[in-house]
């Protein structure tokens, strides 16, 4: 129907004439870049993950010892070794590195034994991530050994001499299985950067989404919509109108802001088809969400305090502010309900080169979020454009 | 006459309170048909009921015989609405409001801008055509906001209250386009309770309170049917006794009575029946120095029918 175009410009005109579109879609975006720069500054890797630095303290397990170290290297941080755990503390606390395996000495001899020994991890308690990409690391070779072991014990009741068998065993573990497979993962889960940055940016999205649809709510209160109406005009038009323009206003400040982040932070987002399709869908779930909150709404001001009240909640779910739900427990599960939480899971699938596929499940969660609201919108707002 | 607005048992209440109780009028082609009533009668429910803005409890409206409702879609097309609130974008200049409200009526290119050069002048706002809105005077804006509702040359005009608030000059510019507009054909439903523009622009009244029409005709109708009588004031000297009693016997005159300068009557259609009470005064020997008819308006009737003023003022 062409009414539904007629409106949306006359709405686009209205919000570039109040300036609306600019404060929104250029300064917002940017000044929010410019933040996540000056807090997550060096935080971007080339690929938008994560380059860990860590360590090990010095042990008699030689085996077990150059096989973190080979598994850390590939993540591309910094190795280092420390004498004893109090210097590798020491060195966390001033910050030059992120994370300290701490081997025991008997670990490689005990496995001889059919024993496994535990691996810890030090961390400094401002590199969350690094401390727990390295306990990643720690569990995944302690699991692989677990398979390992079983050969070193028949090697060894065949007569073979365990000093020789040991350090083969261990060497014939699949390092690149433990180290690239699993540890990626983590790393994915436990970016926070990604994660706050998306969070945020979702964050940001639900105020700049609302924007088209408050400005029915404003008709109303204006009486232009009942004018409106008095044409021939559906009302389902009008309300596709307000969203077709929150859609646009939301894709574009997106838009700004992503681009903001490759100049500003040499960010890598990713495929750029990948995340073209999470914008998409990050802001239709967006657009969603502030319909049912405008359908819930009888002015303007309400809305927008709703509004407010529902992207501060989200946010904290969905970790714009803090990282959250990681661990499992309920609000793992909570969090999933997020539009911000699978746009982030979205931006961190694609990480490291991964192709647009990779975000599919993402975006199609994005999508069941922006369904859902849709459809409990479409029956609140009906009494919003009834006259 | 073909009736391009019929309007049958229309009743609508919010929740207790019973807004419009069973309206029915229709409106003639190039008839200007007046709804008369105080505040909270029930006049812009009876019209956004037959704009098709609010579903009627009961009763139906037809509009050049389609069927008009919350859902019906291109009979609006018939319609032009000049709502009582303003109802136009501050942001955007004259020329822009008429121009998307146009577009909405499936309006456009040189057709659109022929209409909007010809409105803006009925309204008289064709030199402000590219000033926002925002800065117009009250009156401007209301011109404005009637001028939209004539735009698509629609069939019916319905205009709500136009008048309210505005200053002397530009409530006549705007009486005075309706009167034109009636001229030319247009079918215009017309709201006010001002009984002066009642009189002046519409050719039959319904009066409306507490959501009924009680009183409908022409306004010479609606003043027989209460009865009411043209008040005729005689200055003059002479035998005034005489005179009134004379005068008491005269066809029309239903009551007479001595007053400070002359005689005073209550005459039935006194424009017919002067001539003879004029005669009949001097054969009585009066000097007549001056005549005063008052007839009674809508006021008056208003006030027998309902026992209340049309509006404190
Ligand atoms: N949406 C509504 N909800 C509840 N009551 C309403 C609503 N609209 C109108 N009313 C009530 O219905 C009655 C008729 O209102 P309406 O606006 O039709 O009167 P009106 O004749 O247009 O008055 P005015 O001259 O003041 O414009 C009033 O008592 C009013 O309070
Ligand atoms: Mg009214």
């Amino acid at each position: 129907m062409r009414n539904i175009i007629h409106i949306a410009a006359k709405d686009l005109r209205l919000r570039i004439r109040d300036k609306s579109v600019f404060i929104i879609g250029l300064i917002a975006p940017l000044a929010l870049a410019f933040i996540f720069n000056t807090v997550f500054g060096g935080a971007f890797g080339d690929d938008g993950s994560f380059a860990p630095d860590l360590g090990i303290v010095e042990t008699d397990a030689d085996q077990t010892k150059s096989t973190l170290e080979e598994i850390s290297s590939q993540l591309g941080g910094t190795w280092q070794s420390f004498a004893d755990p109090s210097a590798a503390r020491i060195a966390l606390d001033e910050g030059d590195v992120g994370a300290v395996f701490v081997v025991p000495d008997t670990f490689d001899d005990e496995l001889a034994g059919g024993q496994i020994g535990k691996i810890e991890v030090l961390g400094a308690i401002d590199a969350v991530t690094s401390t727990q990409i390295a306990a990643g690391i720690a569990r995944s070779y302690t699991n692989s050994l677990q398979t390992t072991q079983v050969a070193i014990a028949s090697a060894i009741s065949a007569g073979g001499d365990p000093a020789d068998i040991i350090p083969a065993a261990i060497d014939a573990t699949d390092r690149s299985l433990i180290s690239l497979g699993e540890v990626k993962a983590d790393v994915r889960q436990l970016d926070t950067n990604t994660s706050t940055v998306a969070g945020m940016a979702m964050f940001f999205l639900l105020f700049t989404a609302q924007t088209g649809l408050l400005s029915l709510l404003e008709e109303r209160r204006d009486g232009t919509l009942q004018r409106i109406l008095s044409t021939p005009t559906r009302p389902a038009s009008v309300l596709a109108a307000k969203s077709i323009v929150s859609i646009v206003l939301g894709v574009f400040s997106l838009v700004v802001l992503i681009l903001a982040g490759i100049v500003l932070m040499d960010a890598n987002w990713g495929n750029p088809l990948g995340v073209a399709l999470l914008v998409v869908g990050g802001v239709l779930a967006a657009v969603g969400i502030s319909a049912v909150t405008t359908g819930m709404a009888k002015t303007p001001e309400q809305a927008g305090n709703i509004q407010g009240i529902v992207a501060t909640v989200l946010g904290l779910l969905g970790g714009a502010f803090f990282p959250i739900g990681q661990d499992g427990g309920i609000l793992a599960q909570v969090t999933a309900l997020t539009p911000h939480y699978w746009f982030s899971r979205g931006l961190a699938d694609l990480a490291g080169g991964q192709p647009a596929s990779a975000a599919f499940g993402a975006v199609g969660w994005l999508l069941v979020i922006a369904s859902v609201t849709s459809v409990i919108a479409a029956v609140l707002t009906r009494k919003q454009v009834a006259p | 006459m073909t009736a391009v607005m019929v309007a049958k048992g229309l009743a609508k209440s919010f929740g207790d309170l019973v807004a419009v109780d069973g309206v029915g009028f229709s409106i003639n082609q190039g008839e200007t048909y007046g709804l008369l009533g105080p505040n909270g009668a029930g006049k812009t429910t009876t019209i956004s009921m037959i704009a098709g803005l609010l579903e009627a409890d009961e009763g139906e409206v037809r509009v050049g015989g389609d069927l008009i409702n919350p859902r019906a879609v291109t009979p609006k097309r018939r319609m032009g609405l000049v709502p009582q609130e303003l109802a136009i974008y501050p942001d955007l200049t004259a020329r822009e409001n008429l121009e998307f409200f146009g577009r909405l009526y499936g309006m456009g290119g040189s057709e659109l801008a022929d209409r909007a050069d010809r409105v803006l002048d009925v309204v008289g706002l064709h030199e402000r055509q590219k000033d926002l809105t925002k800065e117009f005077s009250g009156g401007m804006k209301r011109r404005l906001n009637i001028g939209i509702g004539l735009l698509h040359n629609p069939e019916l005009l319905i205009l709500d209250e136009p008048t309210v608030g505005v200053d002397p000059q530009s409530r006549n510019a705007i009486l005075e386009a309706v009167e034109e507009l009636s001229r030319a054909g247009i079918a215009v439903l017309y709201t006010t309770h001002y009984m002066e523009e009642a009189e002046r622009l519409c050719d039959r009244v319904g009066i409306i309170d507490q959501g009924k029409i009680i009183a409908e005709g022409t306004r010479r109708e609606l003043v027989e049917m209460v009865g009411e009588k043209d008040r005729v004031s005689i200055s003059g000297t002479g035998p005034l006794a005489e005179v009134v009693r004379q005068l008491s016997s005269t066809v029309g005159v239903a009551e007479a009575g001595e007053s400070e300068s002359g005689v005073t009557l209550l005459v039935e259609d006194s424009s017919s029946h002067l001539a003879a009470i004029l005669s009949t005064a001097a054969q009585a020997g009066m000097a007549v120095s001056a005549v005063e008819i008052e007839q009674p308006d809508l006021e008056a009737v208003f006030l027998h029918l309902t026992g209340k003023a049309l509006r404190d003022v």
